[in-house]
């Protein structure tokens, strides 16, 4: 393939020229020595490419030719064509789709914003004009999937163009036809983790409800134990003194029975000798013994009965007192029942304690209940408003944060200059109208100075709703507040009248249903902690009643039942995750206090008396299965007496048998003297008939 | 896709290309890395090196080096930066810019991208005459000795870059052909 002589280097070119615009645009050393010694100088002075150059330096010529034409100029006119029609195409891209661009930045805008699927149906911006209309935007609910958090119907405002192209989005003036709040979606609303941007969960706190309700189970449990009167005798027996004590007397009962037995048989059959030596001795007649052989013969009789009679008597008067002093003592032990059954009863008395009833839980439990049902969306809607106010700043720094990029530069200063410096969004003032999704009542109000750098804007972010129908009102205020640009707190205000609630059937108790005024503040912290006070008025309040048999479900039916107008005072805080309440009291606190307390009251004493009755019969039933041991004890002491008083008997006969004998010995003794002497002064009288005793001189 | 970039370093310090583009790419790598990124101004300049003819490669080198320096010389930037927007004179100067539709999005009103961006303009003159000069030198003296060395000539031989070569060769007539 022949080369040509490139067309460039075809003409004459003067040396200046050629050094400008050959040799100039030509880089390398070696390249401009070949131009040289190719381009010969002709006569005038001018350079030129003879016509005989060879092939080879053709196509070193073709190339250096391109090379000059490449080198030729500063600018890629090609690259920035390409550009030109680039910026032109997105320029018309824009002209037509620009609303659908917008439509969905506003969508993602909102996603970011509220952490949950959002739609806008429609949306028209006029660029010039700065006007701008959204029309059905559905907001999801994060903690409710399948619910719209709001919906909006018409949403029309005025943008300031100039800030915009500044990177401020600056609305003065806005105003939102409808919104209506807890719609239901047809689609979930949950974002994946990743699009929602932080690590909440999505899920509610655990429920004031289900604490309420536990306050009412427990309350509800703990008389449960009240049923059985005998099973807690039954139970309580280890505790009780008294059927300890007949226990230990029926013991002693046995054992002293067994012993006293052993010894009056012991003394029985000794003493039959006895009786017999002692029937012997009284069948003695002293008048019957008329020779001193005879009496001495007696008397050793009576000697030994006495001996045997005083040696059974002193046995049996020993058997009798032991005998006597221990049937004693078991009987002051029987007497001791009486008082231990008394401590019992005492006792029983102090274990149906009005501690074991959490009444006050129960009221707690139920008031709860009913604030957070009344009271739970505005808890979460100034929740979600504080987090929406967070969001709105954390991207706002995000954005002035910008890219980063992989090496980390310092920071640096923003200097500020004396000029109208906005927030990056800012909505001064924007009139709403609200239809929440739980009442009859459309609000109208305004929401003001919504901005993403509060403390350039320097005005809290205040929202007033107000509305009423037929007897219904409600109203709301809530102001957030910032401290060095920071959301610090929120405090909201919301009262309403003519409302009515009716409650889903509470665990044991039933269904409420009441009319209701109520006022309630909320502090949120921006930290997360929360207090709230809260005012509810009920009136005309109803209740279902749930069928029971438990008395104090009863009491406390009877009680809610007949209340005419309840006063609810509550402070709760609201820490992160959970609510604890601080303090509740209600004008019916004290009604179902004192309503519960007199039922259980009575209950009490019934159960005491019950117990009571329980424990006293079934002590007397063991008593009387002691009778027969008692009865078996006093037939022995009194076996023992009789046989004392029969052997002392026996003595005072032996006595009396021995006063006898010694006077019959006496009498007897005499006689013989008198008639030993008679004898004797015969004898003598005999002899001395004989003799002159006159002549004697005696 | 580095091998690219190095082989349009090196095309640009070996082929018949002015010097002042191989200076220009490394002269506009400096600025863009004294730059802190995330405003305006650093896309566009990057943007606009697309359009001019320079050296790319020599650019995203001198932006990669020079970015692993420059963060040592932020105090020195910031105070810079600092000092030329809060300097009386200028204030109007800043004040009006400021007012002015999507100049705040360049973020000039920070001590960092002020100071970098001056430094950077400051900077860019000499650091371009420099690495012109230096490539000249490198085409005069350094190049023929290289292109001649025995060590050149084996190493060339080796596959790994022969096949660098050849990007190397491809992409010279690549950018010839746009020119």
């Amino acid at each position: 393939m022949g080369y040509n002589i490139p067309k460039r280097f075809r003409k004459e070119l003067p040396q200046k020229k050629f050094e400008k615009r050959i040799l100039g645009r030509v880089h390398l050393p070696k390249e401009r020595q070949f131009l040289n010694s190719v381009f010969e100088t002709t006569n005038e002075g001018t350079r030129r490419i003879p016509e005989s150059v060879s092939e080879e330096d053709r196509a070193h010529l073709a190339k250096l030719a391109k090379d000059i034409k490449a080198n030729r100029g500063s600018v890629r006119r090609v690259r920035l064509a390409a550009l030109g029609i680039i910026v032109v195409g997105i320029i018309v891209f824009n002209l037509f789709f620009l609303d659908a661009l917008l439509e969905r930045a506003a969508e993602r805008g909102l996603e970011a914003v509220f952490a949950a699927r959002s739609e806008v149906d429609e949306l028209d911006f006029s660029p010039l004009a700065g006007e701008l209309t959204i029309a059905g935007v559905s907001v999801g609910d994060r903690r409710r999937p399948m619910r719209n958090l709001f919906e909006l119907e018409t949403l029309t405002a005025s943008v300031n163009v100039v800030e915009l192209l500044k990177g401020n989005v600056i609305i003065r003036e806005a105003s939102v036809a409808t919104i209506r709040t807890g719609t239901a979606r047809s689609t979930s609303a949950a974002l994946p983790r990743a699009e929602r941007g932080d690590g909440d969960s999505g899920q509610d706190t655990p429920s004031l409800v289900d604490r309420a309700r536990d306050a009412a189970e427990g309350t509800f449990e703990g008389v449960s134990r009240l049923a059985d009167p005998a099973a807690l005798v039954e139970q309580e027996l280890s505790n009780l003194e008294s059927p300890a004590l007949v226990e230990d007397i029926r013991a002693q009962y046995e054992t002293f029975t067994d012993r006293w037995t052993e010894r009056v048989e012991a003394i029985e059959s000794t003493s039959e000798e006895t009786v017999a030596l002692a029937a012997r001795v009284r069948d003695i007649d002293p008048a019957e013994l008329d020779t001193p052989q005879e009496i001495a013969d007696a008397l050793v009789l009576l000697r030994e009965a006495s001996q045997q009679v005083d040696t059974v008597l002193a046995g049996s008067r020993e058997i009798a007192g032991a005998t006597r002093e221990e049937y004693r003592a078991v009987e002051t032990t029987l007497n001791r029942v009486e008082e231990s059954l008394q401590r019992d009863f005492g006792y029983i008395g102090s274990r149906f304690s009005l501690d074991s009833v959490d009444v006050s839980g129960f009221v707690s439990g139920l008031a709860e209940e009913f604030l957070v049902r009344l009271l739970g969306e505005i808890y979460g809607t100034a929740r979600r408003g504080l987090d929406i106010a967070e969001r709105l700043r954390r991207q706002a720094d995000e954005a002035d944060a910008g890219g980063g990029g992989g090496i980390s530069r310092a920071p640096g200063r923003v200097v500020s200059f004396p000029a109208v410096v906005y927030p990056r969004f800012l909505l001064q003032r924007a009139a709403l109208g609200v239809e929440p999704g739980n009442l009859d009542v459309r609000l109208d109000g305004e929401l003001t100075s919504v901005s993403s750098n509060p403390a350039l804007w320097g005005e809290p972010t205040r929202l007033s709703l107000a509305g009423a129908r037929g007897g219904t009102s409600l109203a709301a205020e809530s102001e957030l507040s910032y401290e060095d640009g920071r959301a610090d707190g929120l405090l909201t205000t919301v009262s309403g009248a003519g409302l009515s609630f009716n409650t889903s059937e509470i665990p044991r108790l039933g269904a409420l249903r009441s009319n209701y005024e109520f006022q309630t503040s909320l502090q949120l912290a921006a930290g997360g902690g929360a207090t709230s006070q809260t005012t509810v008025e009920l009136a005309d309040l109803e209740l279902d009643r749930e069928e029971t048999e438990n008395l104090v479900v009863t009491a406390v039916q009877d009680v809610v039942a007949g209340l005419g107008t309840v006063d609810v005072d509550a402070e709760f805080t609201i820490s992160e995750g959970s609510a604890r309440l601080d303090r509740l009291s209600t004008s019916a606190d004290d009604a179902i206090r004192q309503g519960v307390a007199a039922t259980l009251n009575a209950r009490r004493d019934e159960y005491v008396a019950r117990a009571r009755a329980e424990l006293e019969g079934r002590i007397e039933e063991e008593l009387a299965e002691l009778e027969p041991l008692r009865e078996r004890a006093a037939r022995i002491r009194t076996e023992a007496e009789r046989i004392r008083e029969a052997l002392a008997a026996r003595d005072r006969l032996i006595e009396e048998k021995r006063a006898e004998l010694e006077e019959r010995s006496r009498a007897l003794t005499a006689e013989q003297r008198e008639r030993v002497e008679d004898e004797a002064r015969d004898r003598v009288r005999d002899a001395t008939e004989d003799l002159d005793l006159d002549g004697l001189g005696f | 896709m580095v091998i690219n970039w190095i082989a349009k370093l090196i095309a640009g310090l070996i082929a018949n290309r002015r010097p002042g583009e191989v200076a220009a790419g490394i002269a506009f790598g400096l600025l863009l890395a004294l730059l802190p990124p995330g405003n305006l101004i650093w896309p566009l300049l990057f943007i606009l090196t697309f359009f001019l003819k320079l050296n790319l490669g020599a650019e995203l080198a001198a932006l990669g080096i020079f970015r692993l320096l420059v963060p040592a010389a932020d105090p020195l930037l910031d105070a810079l930066g600092f000092r030329i927007l809060t300097a009386p004179s200028l204030s109007q100067l800043w004040t009006s810019l400021y007012e002015i539709p999507l100049l705040p999005f360049t973020q000039f009103n920070n001590s960092i991208v002020m100071g970098g961006l001056v430094a950077g303009i400051v900077l860019w003159i000499p650091v371009f005459f420099l690495a012109r000069v230096g490539v000249v030198g490198f085409r005069s003296h350094v190049q023929p000795k290289i292109a001649e060395s025995r060590i050149v000539k084996a190493f060339t031989r080796i596959p790994l870059v022969s096949k660098f070569s050849q990007a190397l060769r491809r992409f010279r007539g690549a950018y010839a052909a746009f020119g």
